[in-house]
């Protein structure tokens, strides 16, 4: 007989409990470990941001010659309170990897060799110039992200979009966060939460989304589970089609049919309204109607719900049970608590994206749980600095600075005055969108891309199809790492300072802006983007509009594009002291900012109770959203549907988690999850090497059985981290109509043995 | 004997071995909330260099304070901060997933 290790731990989980029941507060105290000053060889400790996700824990970086030697939570810094995840203690590993380049390359025979600074710059002016000059402001475009620092984008944006007359100006997060923008936009007329972390801590429902929290933005998911530890009555729910370890916690799992979850959200609303949940106060002072085109009344919008949404409708597309459905309604809605949802790219990521955020808002507003402490509406965002450097900067196609629109002339002329440009020479129409931008690679009407901090030709959907466009754009790609699956199509790649090698403000998922300071020297001839973009500017002959010494410089001008809006930010002064100060910040003074916005005290701009000051009519829209479907769901060629995601140690298209010996050891390859049922059908086991086959490409991976999480029958779930196993190969470039965001998270495939 | 049964003696003992704990553990030491995370605590965090890796594999264990609470059971090693449950957060796994 063999007493696995299996069973010698039941045995344990049982003995355990024991000890807990017959002695709940019979612990040994607390021992941790104290603090020794003199263990911590660091020569100095330096206040800055986590690199990677978009939860913003607050790092100090312990450095010696010269060089990072350790990472370290910020106990004073409220979003983590000491605490990092994995990634952020590795951090020190992605400094000093091999592959950072130190000097600018350029291709020359199809090979690359150094080259100096002001050869490349050279070059690259001498081709943007001849590019403007033959095919206009069009032709050129720039391609950033939501790890840029704001200074960066900032500087970009009015480079491109001030000087050359060129609105195609996009970024990474057009990929993740888009649709969440769309949403808030339409319903609450401003981006971005109104709620905050804090929210957390006075939350006692939370509804999961199409969010694995506890691996996507660890430290916030270790705030739920301290939350509950210390409220047992605290009600967790996951509505996800796939089991992941977020459902350690969960009190109820929804575990829908992938791309249901619209009918899920609109039969809350049918439970909400036929059981008497609604909130008729709230509705009645601060909410109206639309159908997306036009308003309609509270009456209609319920003869809406009764007509698209009844539970058995939900039931019938999403598989879970009509009581289960209404439980939830129920549970979500429950008078006397507070309900938050989180969601993420579940949502987010999905032709009906704008849709799905709608309707989590709507739920939110008819049962007036929302604009209290713990009730609120919370969008996570993915990258670090999404929020800080892409959507407050207007970094994307049809944005300006300070949330201003491209399309608005009032906007053009405000920003305009503030950059010291030409009005007139800036673009009416958005620019081209991310698809769109790359699929003009591929027709060759876009001549010139820059591409900063951002590795498009491993994390596009359907990636394969822009890589011909990549290689025969001139392509500028200004990279920490090389080579990647985008720096490979480059004309120059230039040698970008990485993180605390540059000084730099992220602002996060909870409005916070958090300055970094420099802590070292960047490796090599490696600069700054921003220097790099600067240097560019006074190339192509906008000097004089670009004048700036310091960082300080140029976040004096940005913040003038913040004043008197919704989104006042702070002093250059007040951030260096600060931990994080969460915008707006009335006239840039101090460094408390602003906690839950719309509410007063919270929010400076609102005397009294709630306002919904950034709508015209000082109401949160509730939008009546038909059901809709993924653009591809399976068939009989295509049986499976094939969703991607994360894990926890590993970060988008791991350039960085890739250097962390540790964190390649515990997840060395992407990997492809199954359903045991399915496996079995297939004849497939664990560690048997599959190819999933999609209408546009295929990936082979290995395969895994119902770990690290438990995917429905149906659903196959892959992990994209790794450029030789392409998932991206495989996923669908169908975008929302509206946030033109493509549709990740579903796409129909089959599997082949191989 | 039948394989189940030998298990389940295996598992009386485990089961005693514990009962003798919950005696000794109700009946030394001042009783300390459970579950609490305070301000200090936090601060006394003191990463020198990364967190431990786990060299075994999980086979199921998904709870690592079942061992590593205490540290009582074959010498494993016993965490210095037992009120935080999330351990994969922090610490990875060096070979679990392959
Ligand atoms: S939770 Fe996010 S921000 Fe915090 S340490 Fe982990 S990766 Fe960094």
């Amino acid at each position: 007989m063999k007493f696995s290790r299996r069973d010698f731990i039941k045995a344990c989980a049982v003995s355990t409990a024991l000890v807990s029941a017959g002695c709940s507060s019979g612990r040994q105290p607390v021992q941790s470990k104290p603090i020794d000053p003199t263990k911590t060889e660091a020569d100095k400790w330096v206040k800055s941001v986590c690199r990677y996700c978009g939860t913003g824990c607050g790092v100090m970086i312990g450095v010696k010659n010269g060089k990072v030697v350790a990472v370290k939570g910020d106990p004073d810094n409220p979003v983590n309170k000491g605490l990092l995840c994995a990634k952020g203690y590795y951090l020190p590993q992605i400094m000093t990897a091999k592959d950072r380049i130190t000097k600018p390359l350029i291709k020359k025979d199809g090979k690359f060799v150094e080259a100096s600074w002001d050869e490349a710059m050279e070059l690259i002016t001498q081709r943007f110039k001849e590019s403007l000059d033959q095919y206009g402001p069009a032709s050129v475009g720039f391609y950033g992200s939501g790890q840029t620092s704001v200074d960066e984008t900032y500087v970009a944006n009015k480079l491109w979009k001030g000087c050359f007359g060129s609105n195609n100006v996009e970024g990474n997060p057009r990929l993740c966060m888009a649709s969440a923008v769309a949403g808030y936009m339409t319903t609450f007329g401003a981006d971005e939460p109104m709620g905050t972390y804090d929210d957390f801590e006075h939350c006692d429902v939370f509804f999961i989304i199409g969010s694995n929290t506890a691996e996507a933005h660890p430290v916030l998911f270790s705030r739920i589970v301290d939350h509950k530890r210390k409220n047992p009555g605290t009600k967790i729910i996951i509505a996800d089609p796939r089991r992941h370890r977020s459902h350690e916690i969960a009190d109820s799992a929804i575990p829908f049919i992938a791309g249901t979850d619209l009918a899920i959200l609109g039969a809350m609303a049918y439970v909400i309204i036929e059981e008497g949940f609604t909130d008729e106060e709230f509705i009645k002072n601060h909410v109206c109607f639309s159908d997306g085109a036009n308003p309609i009344t509270w009456e209609d919008y319920k003869q809406h719900i009764k007509e698209s949404y009844t539970p058995e409708f939900a039931s019938a597309k999403s598989s879970i049970p009509v009581q289960e459905i209404r439980k939830l309604a129920r549970d979500f809605a429950e008078p006397g608590k507070n309900t938050m949802t989180l969601w993420c790219m579940g949502i987010n990521q999905r032709v009906a994206g704008v849709f799905a955020n709608n309707m989590i808002h709507n739920l939110h507003l008819i049962t007036g749980k929302i604009c209290k402490p713990g009730s609120t509406t919370f969008s996570l965002t993915g990258q670090p600095s999404a929020c800080g450097s892409v959507r407050e900067v207007g970094g994307l196609s049809h944005l300006l600075p300070g949330h201003r629109l491209v399309a608005n002339a009032a906007h053009r002329e405000q920003i305009a005055k503030i950059w010291g440009t030409d009005p007139a020479k800036m673009a009416p129409a958005p620019g081209w969108h991310t698809m769109e931008l790359f699929r003009r690679t591929v027709t060759g009407d876009l001549k010139c891309l820059w591409v900063m901090c951002t590795n498009p030709a491993h994390s596009l959907p359907n990636a394969t199809f822009y890589h011909p466009g990549l290689e025969q754009t001139f392509l500028v790609v200004s990279e920490t790492y090389h080579p990647t699956l985008t720096s490979k199509y480059a004309d120059v790649v230039l040698p970008a300072a990485l993180w605390c090698e540059k000084e730099g403000v992220y602002g996060n998922t909870e409005r916070r802006t958090q300055h970094m300071a420099k802590a070292i020297e960047p490796p090599g001839e490696a600069r700054p983007d921003v220097d790099a973009l600067i240097d560019f500017a006074h190339r192509m002959g906008y000097g004089e509009v670009f004048p700036y010494k310091s960082f300080e410089d140029v976040w004096n001008e940005y913040l003038k594009c913040t004043t008197g809006t919704d989104m006042e930010l702070a002093s250059y002064a007040a951030l260096k002291e600060a931990h994080g100060i969460r915008w707006p910040v009335k006239d840039h003074i101090g460094t408390e900012g602003t906690g839950m916005r719309f509410v007063a005290p919270d929010d400076p701009y609102v005397k009294e109770g709630v306002d919904f000051y950034a709508r015209p009519n000082h109401r949160a829209q509730v939008f009546a959203r038909p059901y809709t479907e993924p653009a591809e769901m399976p068939d009989k060629e295509y049986p499976f549907c094939l969703t991607t995601g994360r894990v926890l140690e590993h970060w988008h298209t791991d350039t960085m988690t890739g250097k962390c010996p540790a964190i390649m050891k515990a997840v060395p390859t992407s990997f492809a999850e199954f359903n045991s049922k399915d496996a079995t059908q297939l004849g497939i086991k664990e560690g048997d090497i599959v190819r999933l086959v999609s209408r546009r490409g295929t990936v082979e991976l290995p395969v895994k059985i119902e770990r690290p999480g438990i995917p429905r029958r149906g659903l196959i779930f892959a992990t994209w981290f790794e450029a030789e196993r392409l998932v991206n190969a495989v996923t669908t470039d169908a975008v929302d109509a509206a946030s033109k965001e493509p549709e990740f998270k579903i796409c129909a495939v089959r599997v082949e043995k191989v | 004997m039948t394989q189940e049964r030998k298990k389940s003696i295996i598992t009386i003992l485990i089961l005693l071995l514990f009962s003798s704990l919950i005696v000794s553990a109700c009946s030394s030491g001042p009783p300390v909330p459970q579950g609490e995370i305070s301000e200090t605590d936090l601060k006394l965090i003191d990463i020198d260099g990364f967190p431990p890796e786990v060299p075994h594999e999980l086979e199921g264990r998904g709870d690592c304070l079942v061992c590593h609470r205490d540290g009582e059971i074959g010498g494993v090693p016993k965490t210095p901060h037992p009120e935080f449950t999330t351990c994969r957060q922090c610490h990875v796994l060096t070979d679990a997933l392959n």
